[in-house]
């Protein structure tokens, strides 16, 4: 393991005391499980004989069962461990174990929000509450905020402008909270984070990467750069991100799930993973160092969407950090973390089949030399959350088929063999208690979660009482249970289409509830679920009607996918369930200063009038032309070149004509963005628009021009 | 005594300069100066010098005259608060001086100083306007970073090749898709015999 220099002398980190024994007993907890399971169903099978589609269904059946034991131990070893272990290892204990504040280093964390076509109120809304909190632990002159920006139009860059120079207004921001519009969008969010470290990161000794819809705690930023600072081997430290600010039922249901089975969750993981945890993209502290040193991504061989540029960076660099070899801890046990997730099925599917393309391109990483065992184990976990999906549909056509052959073929369930011989029971009975295992497997999470808050008097009151949060699981649970078949679905497709080399773009995630799913949307990406489960359901009830009930969960999930999606897309629903006090978080009972700061935000209605939506696609070059502040404020923050050569000069003369001549909707999204990034241009046009009189200008501009004046009191900028 | 501004224009001309009134009019509140006072004040001093250059040359649109003019008394403005310090462009110092307005909230914060003459602004005033101005980031300090290869393994390198060779075979993707679609059906005959 080499030790990485760094401004501080690095500490050669100590092994975890301990660390291979609780691998050992986890691994084995897992393996023994599965073993079992595997064992039972092989009998089962053999009864049959053991002919090709046999063994494919046993080889499907032991990755299954061996990934569903996984997530089983992991709850178990949470649950003990929270209950019985109070001094368990974690990152945070060597800030328990200092007394007294450490020094912050000074104005050297950087707290990034690389941004990219996303809500501007939301993500300025967001920086206030979390900037507020910083301010009021009385650390502000150790953080820098940057808002880095990959946005593609001239609209949102121009809201995003405005919106961050009202905000440095309003919090006297200035020197603090920094914008930066990259010019070229290269490589995503990791080649956007790779921007800010060439150009800044030298003059940062940490940065905290934060998400368009992160919030973070003042205290738990003060403490994550403190952690580090007790901590030289440590490379990242990631927090547990909580769900918030959901108002759908989809997303309340994922919010709920989140808080009463995340804790438990956590908790397992950090017991085999401690100092090789995954980093999860945001919410997180880096040391800038090492992490631009050792972290940036290579291209991967082949075309995406298997190869190519890195997709989900965050796994790869975790595991760049630990092979570099400084440790990656999750501090599963420091709060004030969140972030939002989808506010309906079909955004998180549309999220889903992001990640789905970025996992698989890990495939390439997992014999890579150099990385760590519990890293690859973290690649091929990501991998198989999604080629999982696909291995269960796989699964249940392949005992659809043997379903089939096995009613057709008359025989008997009476087994002659196996383990038969040592007690009395039929393959019906033997196929029941194996079913009934997994049953356990899959709900004693749950069972063990609800326990662990039911017990709890303080914690049950944080989810609405003892009653209400029981209900509420078994809301949740009901859902899971129909919205699985769906996502099976859902991951199957994205899995089979990157196969035959159809990508996906990464763009915006739409958080916003709006009013909910249109059913006519909803029907043509649901159709085809709705049409698999018809067809299976009328085929299972020929093969025969007990195997028509088995499957019937799944059924049900597939065929009402269309009114399910829709209904759980509303925030009527949402609120009707909050209203009887269900499926409600702590955090909707005990609000965090940063969510109500962020609450209020969202609330306030916007300052400035807004032109009519004849302008709304131009919206971004109408004001930046005619504004005059808006326009200063961009001519300013633009790189000023030296005179560019002839051809460059007439290229943007021949824009500015034809945007004076024909209006700006006669420029396509490119060449406005063109336009905009020359300050000679932008000046121009501007002093063009209030020099020339009105007949010497398109009447587009003529209308805007006034409706500019109509609304001047409040003009229709961010800036009043 | 002076003439007043309307009796210099002719019968014919009154549309035009009206349209030049109202272009300036528009372009100081664009500025956010809400002030009737200010503005009735500043006006028509706006318009007679536009007057006088139209009265040199009547080809020149009053519109255009007009606003170049009060363009010219804004940036002039910012400029004497800037005492030349900084050697720009009309342009550049247009520019700087109305993001300085808006950094210092001035129209809100002072409507009674907008475009009066040097002398009769306090200094806390001008000190304000001359050391507001944008930095969108902190000073650069570049560094490089760069990409470390990863050896990806013999397994992995194998299915590279592998698949870099059926790369060049396109075909061969859309076979295996056939495969196993005719596959399907043969097993499903086999099954239901």
């Amino acid at each position: 393991m080499s030790s990485v220099s760094d401004s501080v002398s690095v500490i050669e980190a100590s092994p975890i005391r301990g660390l291979a024994a609780r691998r050992l007993v986890f691994f084995s907890s897992v393996i023994a499980l599965s073993a079992l399971g595997t064992t039972v169903m092989a009998d089962i099978l053999w009864q049959q004989g053991m002919l090709f589609l046999e063994w494919v269904l046993l080889g499907l059946f032991v990755v299954l069962f061996t990934n569903l034991c996984f997530g089983f131990c992991q709850f178990v070893f949470g649950f003990f461990i929270h209950l019985f272990r109070k001094k368990e290892v974690s990152i945070t204990g060597s800030l328990k174990k200092k007394e007294g504040w450490v020094p912050l280093p000074i104005v050297q964390t950087a707290i990034v929000l690389p941004v990219c076509d996303e809500d501007v109120k939301r993500v300025y809304e967001g920086l206030r509450a979390i900037y507020k909190s910083v301010e009021k632990t009385g650390e502000l002159d150790h953080f820098h905020f940057f808002i880095l920006s990959d946005s593609r139009t001239a609209k949102q860059w121009v809201e995003e402008e405005a919106a961050w120079v009202e905000i440095c207004k309003q919090l006297k921001g200035f020197g603090r909270i920094f914008y930066r519009k990259r010019r070229t969008n290269i490589n995503r969010k990791s080649g956007n984070i790779g921007d800010f470290c060439r150009r800044w990161g030298s003059s940062y000794r940490y940065m905290v990467t934060l998400d368009a819809d992160s919030i973070m705690a003042g205290g738990t930023l003060v403490k994550l750069v403190q952690l580090m600072e007790l901590n030289p081997e440590v490379g990242i430290i990631q927090t547990a991100p909580q769900l918030m600010g959901s108002e759908t039922f989809f997303g309340r249901i994922h919010q709920f799930a989140n808080r009463l089975y995340g804790r438990l969750f956590t908790i397992g993981l950090n017991f085999w993973q401690m100092a090789e945890s995954n980093y999860w993209g945001h919410n997180a502290i880096i040391r800038l160092k090492p992490f631009i040193e050792h972290c940036s991504l290579p291209d991967l061989p082949g075309k995406e969407p298997f190869g190519g540029k890195i997709l989900s960076h965050d796994y790869v660099e975790a595991a760049l950090m630990r092979r570099a070899g400084l440790q990656v801890w999750l501090a599963y046990d420091l709060p004030g973390s969140w972030e939002e997730g989808p506010p309906n099925i079909v955004e998180f599917a549309k999220r889903d089949r992001r990640w789905c393309q970025g996992n698989l391109q890990h495939s390439w990483l997992l014999f890579a030399r150099g990385l760590f065992p519990v890293n690859r184990l973290h690649l091929m976990l990501g991998i198989l959350s999604y080629v999982g999906s696909l291995l269960w549909m796989l699964f249940l056509i392949v005992s659809f088929l043997l379903s089939y052959d096995f009613h057709n073929s008359g025989l008997s369930a009476i087994p002659t063999t196996g383990f038969a011989q040592f007690w009395s029971s039929d393959l019906i009975s033997e196929s029941m208690a194996l079913f009934g295992f997994t049953l356990v497997l899959l709900f004693t999470p749950k069972v063990l979660s609800v326990a662990n808050v039911f017990f709890n008097r303080e914690l049950s009151r944080l989810f609405g009482g003892r009653f209400k949060m029981v209900v509420s699981a078994c809301v949740e649970t009901l859902f899971s249970v129909f919205q699985a078949p769906i996502l099976m679905l859902f991951h199957s497709k994205f899995v089979i289409t990157a196969f035959f080399g159809k990508g996906v773009g990464w763009g915006a995630q739409n958080r916003e509830a709006g009013d909910g799913l249109s059913w006519w949307s909803t029907i043509v990406i649901l159709l085809p679920h709705t049409v698999v489960g018809g067809v299976v359901a009328v085929l299972a009830w020929k093969i025969a009607p007990a195997y028509f009930y088995w499957m019937s969960p799944l059924l049900l999930g597939l065929i009402f996918s269309v009114p399910l999606a829709v209904f759980s897309s509303r925030r009527s629903v949402g609120d009707f369930f909050a209203k009887l006090g269900l499926l409600t978080t702590p955090d909707e009972w005990d609000r965090p200063y940063e969510l109500q700061v962020l609450r209020d935000g969202m609330v306030a209605s916007n300052v400035s009038a807004r032109l009519s939506e004849m302008f709304d696609s131009e919206l971004g070059l109408t004001t930046v032309l005619i504004d005059p502040y808006l326009n200063g404020v961009h001519v300013s923050l633009l790189r000023h070149k030296k005179d560019g050569s002839k051809q460059d000069r007439l290229v943007f003369d021949t824009l500015c004509q034809k945007i004076l001549r024909d209006g700006p909707g006669q420029l396509n999204s490119k060449e406005q963005l063109t336009l905009l990034r020359d300050a000679k241009s932008v000046s121009f046009l501007h002093h063009q628009l209030w020099l020339l009189p009105s007949y010497q200008l398109n009447e587009w501009w003529n209308h805007a021009m006034r409706e500019y004046n109509l609304h001047t009191k409040k003009p229709f900028s961010a800036i009043t | 005594m002076e003439t007043k501004l309307i009796n210099r224009f002719d019968a014919g001309e009154i549309e035009a300069w009206d349209d030049a009134f109202e272009k300036v009019e528009n372009y100081l509140r664009a500025h956010r100066f809400q002030s009737k006072v200010l503005l009735a004040e500043v006006v028509p001093e706006i318009l007679a010098r536009a007057h006088e250059r139209y009265d040199r040359d009547s080809t020149q649109d009053p519109v255009r005259l007009a606003s170049e003019e009060a363009d010219r008394k804004l940036v002039s403005w910012f400029e004497e608060m800037m005492y030349g310090d900084e050697e720009q462009s009309p342009v550049a110092i247009g520019a700087r001086g109305r993001l300085a307005l808006l950094l210092m909230d001035a129209p809100r914060r002072w409507p009674q100083y907008m475009l009066r003459p040097r002398p009769e602004l306090p200094d806390e005033f001008v000190k304000e306007f001359r050391k507001s101005f944008l930095k969108s980031g902190p000073d650069m300090d570049l560094t490089h970073m760069v990409p470390k290869q990863i050896d990806l393994g013999p397994i992995t390198q194998m299915a590279e090749s592998t698949i870099t060779q059926l790369a060049k075979w396109p075909w061969v993707r859309s076979l295996i898709l056939w495969g196993a679609i005719v596959g399907v059906f043969v097993y499903l005959f086999w099954l239901t015999r």
